[in-house]
């Protein structure tokens, strides 16, 4: 039997739940920036807070943390450019011929006759494909720039605010919490707190491994674009399970249109990419967070993507799992209380 | 960033009254900046229950201000006055709540919870492991002082 204080608290849980995920559907861009800067923050704590260990202020901590992030990204920057240098296919992105469904199915048809591709597309599917990936890479690009902006201008300065305020910026929430609610509110946000952070820093560095990885076998593969589809790869990633997939796709279709050889470098970049992150990344990242059954991953990644789009299909498993450690404590909290009262 | 929680805790010169809590013994001044941290300080009016006996624990609280009446039943059992703490066990032990706790006068408390006792244990195992061994030994003095009433 579920107590009267179990179903109050769920209660309070689901309204607020609700209205936050009010202001992710009506306010997309502003969830995305605060998401962002928070990951890029969770991925840096692990440093500012040894900093802090040592004896540097917060402030201190920070920005010795952030420089150390500019001298990495710019390795990789100079990296990039040496390689962009030396293999200039590798930037130009998968446009021109790959872009127009006309000659790649003329490519394919020439490069595989016994297939018959050309039976299956008819003049018109052709024409109706190509204005669909027309409208998809313009969309696609326009939502880029949008992107690119906040993460210029907006991103690095709510991420400086959060690692510098996040103390105050807790205990000023905390503040509000009236007395008798105060312990199992500040139980369950500090659970939350530990999963959702653990999580963005695995998922972030993961990402950013088979991005790398990915990268550098397609650079090697030779697909033309390597750089943008190794990207690309990398941020599809986040999505569970079909992820990976859907970052292949492109790179497949790219490939395809070149030689065996690169498709053949394709298809083991994936491999290898997935084995490095599995083996590797995986298993030392991962081992903190909760464990989340493989069937409510599928059902909250079909329930978020049918809410938020492509947005909740990245952002999938940590809703998923604030919902589930929200409801699992309130029910661990207020069922010892009937424990004890029972008792007596 | 000078936040008024900052000014607030500055004011009441925290880390000197951490310090002189048995649990903190032994911490450098850099550790006990690091609790002050994850502390947060909650004010209570007159007759105000801080927690009854029942309820789901889980944070140290440390008197800055003011006293508490400790309740066992409807009984008055004890006063803890400024300087003090109560609710220690909760860091290491689930059970609820063994008394029912009620401010005395404007108080002014400071709660240390599990959780970030397990936060900090990730981050500076050391400092955890020095705060848990004062757990530990207070614990074991509350113990031999039963065990001599038991005797007599």
């Amino acid at each position: 039997m579920i107590s009267k204080k179990t179903l109050m608290w769920s209660g309070v849980a689901t309204i607020l739940l609700v209205i936050a995920g009010l202001a992710m559907y009506f306010f997309p861009l502003v969830t995305f920036n605060l998401l962002l800067a928070i990951t890029i923050f969770y991925a840096m704590k692990p440093i500012i807070e040894r900093l802090e260990l040592k004896g540097y202020s917060t402030k201190m901590a920070v920005v010795i943390t952030i420089l150390l992030y500019i001298i990495i990204a710019n390795v990789f920057f100079i990296g990039g450019m040496y390689l962009l240098l030396t293999n200039p296919d590798a930037l130009t992105l998968p446009g021109g011929s790959e872009l127009s469904a006309k000659k790649y199915i003329d490519k394919l048809d020439a490069k595989y006759p016994s297939f018959r591709v050309k039976n299956y597309f008819s003049e018109e599917k052709i024409a109706a494909l190509e204005k669909r990936i027309d409208e998809a890479a313009s969309e696609f690009l326009s939502l880029m720039v949008v992107l690119l902006v906040n993460m210029i201008l907006i991103v690095p300065i709510l991420t400086f605010i959060i690692a510098i305020d996040r103390h105050e910026l807790r205990k000023k929430a905390v503040s509000i919490i009236p007395n008798r609610y105060f312990e199992i509110i500040t139980t369950i946000f500090s659970r939350i707190n530990t999963e959702f952070g653990g999580f963005l820093r695995a998922k972030f560095i993961e990402n950013v491994g088979v991005g790398i990885v990915t990268t550098i076998g397609f650079l090697i593969a030779g697909v033309n674009g390597a750089i943008f589809l190794g990207i690309l790869a990398g941020i599809l990633n986040t999505i569970p399970y079909v992820g990976a997939v859907i970052g292949l796709i492109p790179a497949v279709l790219v490939a395809s249109s070149q030689d065996s050889s690169v498709l053949v470098g394709v298809i083991l970049t994936f491999v290898a990419s997935h084995m490095i992150s599995n083996f590797f990344i995986i298993p030392y990242f991962y081992s903190k967070i909760i464990e989340i059954h493989p069937l409510a991953v599928i059902v909250s990644l079909l329930v978020f993507e049918e809410l938020f789009g492509v947005v909740g299909a990245i952002l999938a498993i940590p809703l998923y799992s604030v919902i589930k450690i929200t409801y699992s404590e309130i029910y661990k909290e207020t069922t010892a209380l009937k424990r004890f009262s029972t008792m007596e | 960033m000078l936040g008024i929680w900052e000014y607030i805790f500055k004011a009441l010169d925290l880390e000197k009254e951490l310090a002189k809590v048995p649990i903190f013994e032994g911490l450098s001044k850099g550790e006990l900046n690091l609790i002050i941290k994850y502390c947060y300080e909650r004010k209570h009016p007159d007759g105000e229950i801080v927690f009854y006996e029942g309820d789901p624990s889980s944070s140290l609280y440390i008197i800055m201000k003011g006293a508490v009446d400790i309740f066992k039943g409807k009984k008055k059992v004890t006063t803890i006055n400024k300087g003090e703490f109560f609710g220690e066990l909760s860091l290491v032990d689930p059970s609820p709540r063994s008394a029912t706790t009620v401010a005395k006068g404007n108080t002014v408390l400071v709660s240390f919870s599990k959780t970030q006792l397990e936060h900090i244990s990730n981050i500076a195992p050391k400092t955890a492991n020095k705060i848990l061994r004062n757990i530990s030994k207070v614990i074991a003095r509350r113990l031999k002082y039963t065990n001599e009433l038991l005797d007599k």
